[in-house]
Order: C-alpha cells, then structure tokens, then sequence
C-alpha cells in the first residue's frame, strides 16, 4: 500500500511536472476580423425593395429607377436604374439611409470593413461607370470614393452579376470631417449616362491594404546649398551663351550673351534645387540670399524663385549695382538678400523648385562660387555685409 | 463527319478574315526624323494635324480643311465613329485624374485600379481605324506638386507600346516649364510626342521647346486666344475679353506664323474649341456662340488650314465701346443709367444683324478648363439705332455685369464681342 501511494505520489509529481502552466488571461479575446462586422448591427444597406430604405427613386426624365425580380442575387428584387444627365437634371442620385436612419458608427470596422454589392450592365461592358459613392454623417458632411477596378471581381464590369468591394478605408472619412461614427446614410451619384443594376449592398469584412508611397520632396535644415554643376541645370551647355568652364579650383558659369546676336532670346537659365522636386526651404529662406562673383563684366539681372505651390507662383529681384562690391579690377562679389525679392514672404517655401536667372543686358562675365547661404545682415545693407565677409 | 469539318473550316477562315480585316482598319501611324526635322506618317504618307478640340459642327470643320479631332477621354468614344467617317483622324485622351481634384499619386490603389480601367480603354480602342495617337492624361502637372503622376503617365505609356506597336504614345501639359520638360524627359521615356497647351505662351513655344531641352517631337494640343487666367482685369476683376474680330486674327497669325513654321520639330495642333463652353465668358475659347452659330473664329481657322477664306466671310467685331471708351478700359457706370454701345465692325456683306445681351459677371474660381455653369440671362431693353448705336439702360442693382453684342450675317455666322461694368451707386 505504501508502495502504490509512493508511485502515485511520484505520478503525480511527474505529471504536474509536464502540465504546462495556464493564467485566466491566456485566451486572446480580440474579435476577429470576421467577428468585428459580424457584430456590427446594421450591416444590410440593401437586400430588397420590401427590407430597405431608398431615396431617390423618383423618376424623371433623366432617371429610371425600377425594382425588378427576375435576376435577383438577394431578396425579391434588385434595383435597376438607367440615367442620362442633361443640363436640366444636374443631381441624379439615389440614397440608403439604411437601418432606418440610425445614426451608424463605422468608426470601429473602417480599416476592417467593406460596402459589398453586386453590379451587372444591362448590356456591354464599361471599364467604368460614372457613379459615386458618398457617406454622409448627420451633420451633412459627406465623403466621396468611387468603384476600383481592382476591387471588382473579375477585374470587369459587364451584363453579368460581378461583386464589388468598396473598402470604408478609401472614403476617407476623416481628411474629410465626415463623423464616421454617426452616419446617416448612403449616397449613390450617378454622372453622364448609364444603365446598371444593383443588389446585395452589405457591409463585409474586407481586409484593405492602404499602400501609401512617401513625397519626393526633400526638407532644407542648413545653409549653404551649392548651386555648381552637380545640380541640374536648364539652359546652359545646349546654350550658346552660358556654358560651363573649368578652373583651378572648380568651374563657373560663363555668360556670353549678346542681345543682338543670333541667339538673343537665349537670355535664361536655371537650376533644380532639388533634382525638379520640391524642396521645402520655409526653415531657412528669411536670414538668406544668393551669392556669387562676377569675374569679368557687371551687368544687371533677374533672378526668379519659383514655387510648386501657393500664389505667386514666382518672385523676382533685379541685380543692382547696391548688390555687388567691386574687390578689384573686374571682380565683383555679390549678394541677394531672399528679404529683397518683391513679396517674398508670399511665396510658398516649402515647395521652393527652381531658380531661375535672366540675363538683361549684353554681358561677357564668369559667375564664380554661386550658392545659397545664410545672411546675418540688413537686406538694405548688403555691400556692408559683403564687405564684413571679405577676408 | 466530314461536312462538320468543312463547316468548321468555312468558319474559321471566315473569322479569320474578319479577324484580319478588324486589323487592317487600324492604321499605322509612326514618327519619322531626318536632316529637316520630325513628321508624323499615317499609313506611310505625311499626316500634318489640322485639328480641333471638337465634339460636334463635324461638317464645318471638314470643309473647314481640318483633318483630325483631338477627344480629351474615352467618354464619348462614339466621337471616333464620326471623325473616321469624315476621313478625320483622333487624338483618344485616356483621362488620368489630376492631383487638383483630389487625386492622390502615393496612393497606390488608386493609382493601380485607374491605370487598370484605362489598360481596359486602350484594348477596346487600339485598333479603332480614325485613331491617330494616345493622349494620356490632359494638364496632370497644373497645380501639382506630386510628381509621381509621371511614373503612371509612363507605365500606361509602357502597355501602350506592348499592346499596340501602331499608335505613339502623348502626354499633354498646361503650358511648359523645365521642370516639366526634365520630370517627362527622364520619369516618361516611352512618352513619343509632347503635348501642349498653350494660349498666351504659344508666342514662345517652339522657343522654349527647345530651350527647355525637349528633344522629341510636339504637338499644339490646345490653343487659341489668350485664355481667362492671362487675360488684363478690371479693378474689380472682371477679364477683359477681345472681340471677335481680335480674336480671329490672332488665331490666325499664331496658326501661320508659330504652328505652321515650325516645320521641324511640330506636328501640327488642335484648336480650342471647335464648339462653345463657359469659361469666364461663354464666349471666349469656343468658335461657335451656344446657339451653335459659327463665328468668325471659324472662318479664321479655315484661312488657316485652307491657305484661303471661305467664300462668304463673316462679319468681324474689331472693337466694342461703351459711352466711348473701348472694351480695354474700366467702364464703372451708375444705376438706372442711359449707355450707349457702339462697334467697329469689318461687314463682309450679307444681312447684318445685331442682338444685345445683360449678364451677371462670373465668379466662377474654375481652372484649367474645369466645367463651369452657364450663366442666366438678365432682361434688359436694348435700343438699336440705324447706325448700329445700341443704348440700353443700366440695372438698379449694383453689382458687377457684363453685356454681349452679337453681329450675324444672314442669321447664320456671327462675331461677338462682350464689355464688363460695374455698377456702383
């Protein structure tokens, strides 16, 4: 007896050994996906004419709604509706306030979720079809998307029934101030001309990958940016009268223009500063300016910054002589304060693209050491700045 | 046994003569470059484009000496039909939307599902036998700042060549710019021809083209007159519009002295617009008045492509005044008050007849040719003196106004002209 109540002591001991330990916690209660809108109370927006609500189904000249029976994927019927838009009917739409006007929270399953419908032509087969989709809240904010075809079984729209997906995701309802959590209802807006039928409309669970890419452009922190020939330059080289020329310590910009010359109206030239993409300069453009020698001639010229955004688009300054410093026989050294360029603080800098320069007069110079840099100094008192620069 | 073999043997070649015939429809068009510059070759033989903006007035614009039509998307793809049976050829735009109406290019499923419906367009429309080139995308840079708009321009540009080896391949842009000229350059290779709107910037186009660096051939794919957006204001901000007769000849001279003399580089254009639409006015870009009357715009254009004018000419609004003072000048006038309109008109013969019409200004913030409502007419009593002196008495209401007069000959081609004023108490 002492022996079996030793073993089944050991038993006992070994098997609590082997029994792996369990908290009351371990069991993971998240819904899924699937169970996230399948608990969603209002999932039915349209199953047939006796179970839902619409508007919009009026008809008029420029719009045919009918319910018909023959043919129907859910319910008794399904929604056939034929349209032409004329300049007399400007709005052709048709609504679902469905579950009775309930105000509908989709906030929780719009990552989740998708409105499912089936969609058939009357007859052909389109790549598109003119018709919006648009939830509006019950402050009348609404948000709009349409049908991707990606998204379309099939990857068509024709006379047969196809299942659509429309992701909640892509309405975007929040860049558009539209409350996702009290949602009225259901807009379908309908453009140009068209015959299709509708049914089975239902909130499904619908995995939808957003796949953002990120912006090309590029954010300046820190002067000076170099304005040489590793950027990306228009109008020099195919130019005759700017080209590239090699120095000791570099190359310059050599100007050889001639307003009577053949070449007159090849008066311009200009640089990306950011490879033609944006490049967002708001942080540093007000304590800045454009720098550069002239070896050789002084002759006045514009010089534009150019914007992708905002108004204006551009902002010019004239070279004038109160620019430039004389340091020795035909060598200027110059600066263009960003403060003196004619509404500079309009433009907008963080979508600076592009820098231009125009030559007014004739002119035969080297443009040496052209860069953006910081400017510590008054705008109106440039040659006092330069002159501080000097060694 | 063997009748069925037979049977499927007669079925076969006949669908393959069908087959065969559908493709032969399809003409063959292909760029060409030598010493003297580029051409555009259709079925081997030169195909300098004489075309339009047009959706409608096919007749006029066929006798009018034009030979293609530009079509800004697939919509209205009936519109091939109609060109191929007036022996016209088509620019097809694929209409990608532009990022100023809401579009977003990093988004990669609405990238991917709109550049999957127009791979769909392509297919239905290649072998269509009045399709001359592909027109992907209409002003996608205006107002833009995400450049990865290219990188779709390109990839339907890419199928295009796979699927259909007959037609080059366009992309059209608001105006040019370098930054434009490098993103198509180095994002678009695939891209044949560069399309180009120009109203005011034509007078520097070919300039620029090659300034810019583009290296390619181009196409003016819309021009006219100055449009809205260039044109001088008034001190409250009305646009100022040219008269007809201005406007005629400036279509004409930049047809004749830009377009058609750079032979080497330009393939032709399409003139804006073969029809009538609102935009500021409801009479600035279109050739025809919203009646659908032809203007003298239209016999311009036919000048242009003819080499001659048509035989009854139009008569021709040169200038327009208000109590004396022409349509460049500020006209602030006050309530209730008796104007008087007087024109300058070049009269071809024919039965002159003149119609006088109040509007309220627009206010429309629209760009780049996006839709714009029409405008209601106000009443007004218009008085029309023998001598073409119109008077007509000012509203009660202040506000800004803008008044259209309209010369027809023998009810069927007319000019027109229109005046902004402001009423001020």
């Amino acid at each position: 007896m002492r022996e079996l109540t030793a073993i089944g002591i050991a038993m006992l001991w070994m098997g609590c050994g082997s029994i792996p330990e369990v908290t009351l916690y371990d069991v993971d209660l998240t819904p899924t996906v699937e169970e996230q809108v399948r608990n969603f109370p209002h999932r039915h927006v349209f199953m047939d004419s006796d179970n839902s609500t619409m508007f919009g189904v009026k008809n008029h000249p420029c719009k045919r709604v009918k319910f018909i029976q023959e043919n129907s994927v859910e319910g008794k019927d399904h929604i056939s509706i034929e349209w032409n838009q004329t300049d007399s009917c400007r709005y052709l739409g048709i609504g679902f306030p469905w579950a009775n006007y309930a105000g509908k929270n989709l906030r929780l399953i719009e990552d989740v979720a998708a409105l499912q419908f089936h969609l058939r032509l009357d007859s052909g087969s389109v790549s598109k079809v003119p018709m919006f989709f648009s939830l509006v809240d019950y402050a009348g904010k609404q948000a709009n998307t349409k049908i991707n075809l990606l998204n379309v079984d099939g990857k068509r729209i024709d006379d047969t029934w196809r299942i659509v997906h429309i992701p909640l995701s892509s309405f975007h309802a929040a860049s558009k101030g539209v409350n996702l959590e009290n949602i009225k209802e259901l807009r379908i807006e309908f453009q140009r001309h068209g015959f299709v039928h509708l049914d089975a409309m239902q909130i499904v669970p619908f995995l939808h990958e957003e796949r953002k890419l990120t912006s090309r452009g590029a954010v300046c922190r820190s002067l000076p940016v170099a304005l040489d020939e590793n950027q990306r330059w228009w109008g020099v080289g195919g130019n005759p009268a700017v080209q590239w020329v090699e120095r000791g310590d570099g190359s310059s910009l050599s100007l050889n223009y001639n307003r009577d010359g053949l070449n007159r109206e090849w008066n311009g030239f200009g640089v990306a500063l950011n490879d033609w993409e944006v490049l967002d300069m708001s942080q540093v453009f007000s304590a800045s300016a454009l720098t550069f020698q002239l070896h050789g001639q002084w002759a006045p010229m514009t010089f534009g910054i150019y914007s992708a955004k905002g108004s204006p688009r551009s902002i010019q300054s004239l070279l004038g002589k109160e620019h430039c410093v004389q340091t020795a026989d035909d060598l200027w050294s110059c600066a263009m304060p960003i403060k003196n360029f004619n509404r500079y603080d309009e433009l907008d800098w963080s979508a600076t693209r592009e820098l231009r320069v125009t030559m007014m007069n004739d002119i035969q110079t080297k443009m040496v050491e052209f860069q953006w840099e910081e400017y510590r100094g008054h705008p109106l008192k440039v040659q006092e700045w330069i002159e501080r620069k000097q060694p | 046994m063997i009748a069925c073999a037979i049977r499927f043997f007669l079925l076969s070649s006949l669908l393959l003569t069908w087959h065969s015939f559908c493709h032969s429809q399809a003409a063959s068009v292909a760029l060409k470059s030598d010493s003297t510059g580029w051409v555009l070759l259709r079925n081997g033989e030169e195909h300098f484009v004489k075309g339009a903006g047009a959706k409608s007035h096919f007749g006029l614009l066929e006798k009018s000496g034009a030979n293609s039509i530009r079509l800004w998307s697939t919509n209205k793809s009936a519109l091939l039909d109609s060109a191929y049976e007036r022996g016209m050829t088509v620019m097809l735009g694929l209409y990608l939307r532009p990022e100023r109406t809401g579009m977003d290019y990093n988004d990669e499923y609405a990238v991917e599902g709109q550049l999957e419906e127009l791979k769909q367009e392509v297919l239905k429309y290649k072998d269509h036998p009045a399709l001359l080139l592909w027109g992907i995308g209409n002003e996608v840079d205006l107002q833009y700042t995400n450049t990865r708009v290219w990188d779709a321009v390109e990839e339907l540009a890419t199928f295009i060549h796979q699927v259909d080896p007959n037609h080059p391949t366009s992309t059209v842009l608001a105006g040019i710019d370098p930054a434009k000229i490098h993103m198509v350059k180095t994002h678009c290779p695939s891209i044949d021809v560069l399309g180009v709107n120009a109203y005011g910037s034509i007078e520097k186009l070919p300039l620029n083209i090659r300034r810019f660096g583009w290296e390619k051939p181009y196409l003016v794919t819309e021009w006219g007159v100055n449009g809205p957006f260039e044109a001088p204001r008034t001190a409250w901000g009305a646009k100022k519009e040219p008269p007809g007769g201005i406007k005629a000849s400036t279509r004409l001279r930049r047809y004749e002295e830009i377009i058609s003399a750079d032979s080497s580089m330009c393939l032709g254009s399409y003139c804006f617009l073969w029809g009538q639409k609102q935009e500021s006015t409801a009479t600035w870009h279109g050739l025809f008045l919203s009646d659908g009357r032809p203007t003298d715009g239209v016999d311009a254009m036919h000048k242009a492509w003819h080499g001659e004018w048509p035989e009854k000419r139009t008569p021709s609004i040169q200038n327009v005044y208000l109590n004396d003072f022409d349509w460049k000048q500020d006209h602030v006038l006050t309530p209730r008050t008796e104007v008087n309109i007087e024109i300058e008109l070049d009269d071809w013969g024919g039965e002159i007849s003149l119609r006088c019409a109040l509007f309220p200004e627009s206010t429309s913030k629209k760009s780049g040719g996006d839709f714009q409502e029409s405008l209601r007419e106000i009443p007004a009593d218009f008085s029309f003196a023998e001598d073409d002196h119109i008077t007509f008495l000012t509203p009660e209401e202040p506000g800004a106004y803008r008044v259209f007069v309209t010369v027809c000959r023998d009810e069927m081609k007319c000019s027109s002209a229109s005046l902004p004023f402001l009423i001020k108490p």
